[in-house]
């Protein structure tokens, strides 16, 4: 009976292992990219529920204190302080978005209600925008995966779509674990770092 | 006759292999109010046989089939604007009556061309307002006018109500009410005159006794809709013959599987069970959004790039031939000077110009040294320099994450025509590819056959000694299929330029469509310049030459096309017959705004015929293009046969909207009622005007906000 349950464990275990390459589901990778991660980089988990995907993502890049993270099937996700800015290789994609206002309301300073402008690409190639009312309210104390953390929830409504962007701050007030929406098609994707996440590095180019 | 060809670059023509994936279910978006809920049995929108007022979401694209008792209507249908639709019809009818009365025929083959249009938008208490002409062009089986008024009570109920002329008056018809206010003219019909069909007769439209339609839509959920209409159609050509008309009352339940696809059942007439298949894109929305392209190389910010290299060095080109390479844009050329490094490319994948230009500009981040500010991109058609794009660095360095990236961006960018090549890098040329591809080649709406196919494949070399000097080839191998079996013999009175094309299908089984030797060069700016040699298509060989005046941000393009062809033999190998002759053409190119675009071509035909061909499309930033055209010359109607003059549709549709994957290739299909021999051109590769638009500023503007995918 033990060895049919660990049987049964290691075929569930290896069944998921192509899933967790590919972020993208079935689709194969186009070529390999010159993007490489940098040395000694951590690593993020990433659950897409509308692509039924699960991949383990590596920092690439960090310009002007956003952070591009790279799937091994050549999809990247873009973060500023934990907060998604771009989005590549999903179809859908956040092509931009402005992090400002998110991250001034976590910090607990600015306006009650303020604006979140995300940029699209229409089936037509043409830039669209959805300009999104959000408000973040501090939901209490959780723990999650033995962390102590801070939840975090952002409430949004842009024309027809309405969804809430969750963080989880760590005591250091470190974005640590998100679940984050990138556009109506997409909808939501659930982040986590395997490591504690380092600060950003800071580039300035004045 | 269509034929169908894929303009890619290693693949010119006669190669498809595409299947539209049928109907995956998506979630079904909210019902626009504007917009019919279905498509009738004739492909229009509307109820069952009636029509309705309104019209389709802008630009969808439809194909129908509907079938009950004998009869099967196959429609493509384009919703030309919010108010225009237009529908190309075939019709195969069993057991009719060609006028009614007349004795019973075994078979018909009906081709008809329908316009509709929505004079009036629905208000809070005026319905729509539409008239429809069901038979523009045609040998007038189905002929028949309508005025119709639909009006939407709530989200899920509406009702219609219209005036018939022609078939649509035959049921319970009263004398014509245009006749009181327009003259005794309109109170009878006159029959139709036309034994060609394929012209014309307004003088026949509206014209005869009237009579009313009507019907009811419920939109019981997204699924499900229920139809009841009163029809003014007698059905006098069928009735007693293909099936016995009982009742006016259609009744009929519609489901729609998903945006795409969905599925009619229906009560005809008292008497018989319809079925419908409705197939519906719209170019506007693919299935995969901006593409599943791979994400691009990060742009690197001067401190972060790794040792960089001497610009001037041959390790720096190879590492940035390297680069682009791995996001499938070829290193023509390059050349550093101070601050500003130049790069020409050639973009083998991206449909979408801005695209390349934004992936080689984020390579260029990551190799080049920190003292360069400038990058000039300079994009190419053919091996040609064509378009300079002029960025700042320290602009892509900063707008990366931008939401409004860019506009930003477009601020300090230029974009310029440009006529002098950059020195090529060591290696670039001489260049061979060759490739190996399935073809498809059809011939669709042969009155005797109207489905004839071969599949095979098609192997494509070409070889490139210098830039710009291209030698080409195409070998077809025929795997399986009946295009052969098409026998209708050639019964022009005219050169058998092209009525002869089953000869050709009949000629063999491995054959060389094109072998040419062709040079691009750019004469003068905004000039463009092509000379073809060889065997130019499949039936015909020789020389093309054409000069093509194309500013940037120009909506006017001329060109002047001359070509000195033989006729070849059926075997399509080495050999020719005796036909040769002079044709040619001067061109207008306009684009119209809005994404309509028209095109003049008057000149010489290859049957030696003078005349001129007028072409409409409209065309969507993604590359869908749907057109069409007619050409008119000194050949006349009894001496062209059947359909009296030369005229067609044209779609075509790029491969990457359909599979989401970057390709440049794009499907065209083109649509005849019938391939004569007048108003005939010859069909040569790489004519310039579409190989250079692209890659024009007026292209790259469109589509900007790909700079960044």
């Amino acid at each position: 009976m033990k060895w049919l349950i660990l049987a049964a464990a290691f075929g569930a275990l290896s069944a998921c292992q192509p899933a967790l390459q590919r972020i993208a589901g079935t689709q194969a990778p186009q070529q390999a990219n010159l993007s490489r991660a940098e040395p000694g980089a951590p690593v993020m988990r990433v659950q897409i529920p509308s692509r039924n995907a699960d991949a383990e993502l590596s920092r690439v890049a960090t310009t002007n204190g956003v952070e591009t993270w790279l799937a091994v099937d050549n999809i990247s996700l873009a973060f500023r302080e934990g907060v998604l800015v771009g989005s590549r290789g999903l179809g859908f994609d956040l092509m931009a978005a402005d992090a400002t206002g998110t991250l001034t309301a976590m910090a607990g300073q600015g306006p009650p209600v303020y604006r979140r402008q995300m940029r699209y690409l229409t089936g037509d190639h043409q830039s669209t925008y959805l300009m999104a009312g959000c408000s973040m309210t501090n939901a209490g104390a959780e723990s999650i995966g033995g962390q102590r953390l801070t939840r975090l929830e952002e409430k949004c409504t842009a024309r027809g779509d309405v969804f809430t962007n969750i963080f989880w701050q760590n005591a250091e007030g470190a974005v640590v674990e998100t679940r984050q929406w990138v556009s109506p098609q997409i909808g939501y994707f659930r982040s986590s770092f395997a490591n504690a996440r380092p600060r950003p590095i800071e580039i300035s180019l004045d | 006759m269509v034929m169908t060809r894929m303009s890619g670059l290693l693949h010119k023509s006669g190669c498809a292999t595409v299947a539209l994936a049928l109907g995956c279910a998506t979630p079904l978006a909210a019902q626009d109010r504007s917009v019919a809920w279905g498509y009738n049995s004739f492909g229009t929108p509307g109820l069952i046989d009636m029509p309705s007022a309104f019209g389709r979401s802008d630009g969808e694209l439809s194909f129908t089939t509907s079938h009950f008792k004998n009869q099967t209507r196959n429609t493509l249908t384009f919703q030309v604007s919010p108010r225009l639709s237009a529908s190309f019809r075939y019709a195969l009818l069993y057991d009719i009556r060609p006028s009614p009365g007349d004795p019973i025929a075994d078979f018909r083959f009906d081709r008809s061309f329908s316009l509709q249009y929505r004079f009036a938008d629905e208000g809070r208490y005026r319905p729509a307002l539409a008239f429809g002409i069901n038979d523009i062009v045609g040998t007038g089986l189905y002929g028949g006018e309508y005025l119709v008024a639909s009006k939407t009570f709530s989200p899920k109920l509406r009702a219609t109500a219209g005036l018939g002329w022609g078939r649509l008056g035959s049921k319970n018809g009263f004398s014509n009410p245009l006749g009181a206010v327009f003259g005794d003219r309109f109170d009878t019909r006159p029959g139709s005159t036309d034994g060609l069909g394929g012209s014309f007769e307004p003088d026949i439209w509206f014209r005869g006794d009237a009579a009313f339609f009507g019907g009811v839509e419920w939109q019981i959920n997204d699924r499900w809709r229920l139809t009841a209409e009163y029809s003014s159609d007698d059905y006098a050509r069928e009735d007693g013959a293909t099936f016995d008309v009982k009742s006016p009352f259609n009744f009929g339940a519609s489901y729609r599987y998903s945006d795409r696809l969905s599925l009619d059942l229906r009560y005809l007439y008292g008497s018989e069970v319809g079925i419908q298949f409705t197939y519906a894109v719209n170019p506007k929305n693919p299935r995969f959004g901006s593409g599943l392209d791979t994400a691009p190389p990060p742009i690197l910010a001067r401190d972060a790039a790794r040792a960089p290299l001497d610009p001037a060095s041959r390790s720096f080109a190879t590492a940035v031939r390297r680069a682009l390479g791995d996001e499938g844009i070829a290193l023509d050329g390059l050349s550093a000077e101070g601050k500003t490094l130049r790069v020409q490319i050639r973009n083998d994948r991206y449909a979408i110009a801005s695209q390349a230009v934004g992936r080689t500009a984020r390579v260029l981040t990551r190799l080049a040294p920190s003292e360069v500010e400038v990058f000039d991109i300079r994009l190419t058609a053919e091996g040609t320099p064509a378009t300079s794009v002029v960025l700042r660095r320290s602009d892509l360095e900063r707008l990366e994450f931008h939401p409004v990236a860019p506009d930003l961006l477009r601020v300090n960018t230029q974009i310029t025509d440009v006529t002098g090549s950059l020195p090529p890098i060591d290696g670039r040329y001489p260049a061979f590819t060759y490739g190996i591809a399935p073809y498809l080649t059809t011939s669709l709406f042969d009155p005797d056959e109207p489905l004839l196919a071969d599949i095979g494949l098609a192997f494509t070399a070409r070889y490139e000694p210098v830039a710009g000097l291209v030698l080409s080839g195409r070998v077809h191998q025929k795997v399986v299929g009946n295009l052969d079996g098409g026998t209708r013999e050639s019964t022009s009175v005219l050169e058998r330029v092209r009525s002869e094309a089953y000869l050709y299908y009949q000629g063999g089984d491995t054959t060389i469509p094109e072998l040419t030797a062709a040079y691009f060069f750019r004469p003068a700016d905004d000039i463009y310049g092509r000379v073809t040699a060889g065997y130019l298509e499949s039936m015909f060989g020789g020389v093309s030459a054409e000069v093509l005046w194309k500013p940037q941000n120009s909506r006017l393009a001329l060109g002047t096309e001359l070509n000195f062809v033989k006729q070849r033999d059926f075997d399509q190998l080495f050999g020719f017959r005796d036909y040769e002759t002079f044709t040619g053409h001067m061109s207008a190119y306009y684009d119209l705004g809005g994404g309509y675009h028209g095109q003049l071509d008057v000149g010489q035909y290859l049957a030696g015929d003078v005349g001129a061909t007028l072409s409409l499309g409209r065309e969507f930033d993604n590359g869908w293009r749907v057109g069409a055209f007619a050409t008119i010359t000194d050949v006349s109607a009894e001496d062209f046969g059947e359909g009296s003059f030369d005229k067609g549709i044209e779609v075509t549709i790029p491969l990457d909207w359909i599979t989401g994957r970057p390709n440049k290739t794009r499907l065209t299909t083109v649509v005849r009622p019938v391939l004569r021999d007048g108003g005939a051109r010859l069909n040569v590769s790489d004519r310039l005007y579409e190989r250079v638009r692209g890659v024009q500023s007026t292209d790259i503007d469109a589509t900007w906000g790909r700079f960044w995918r």
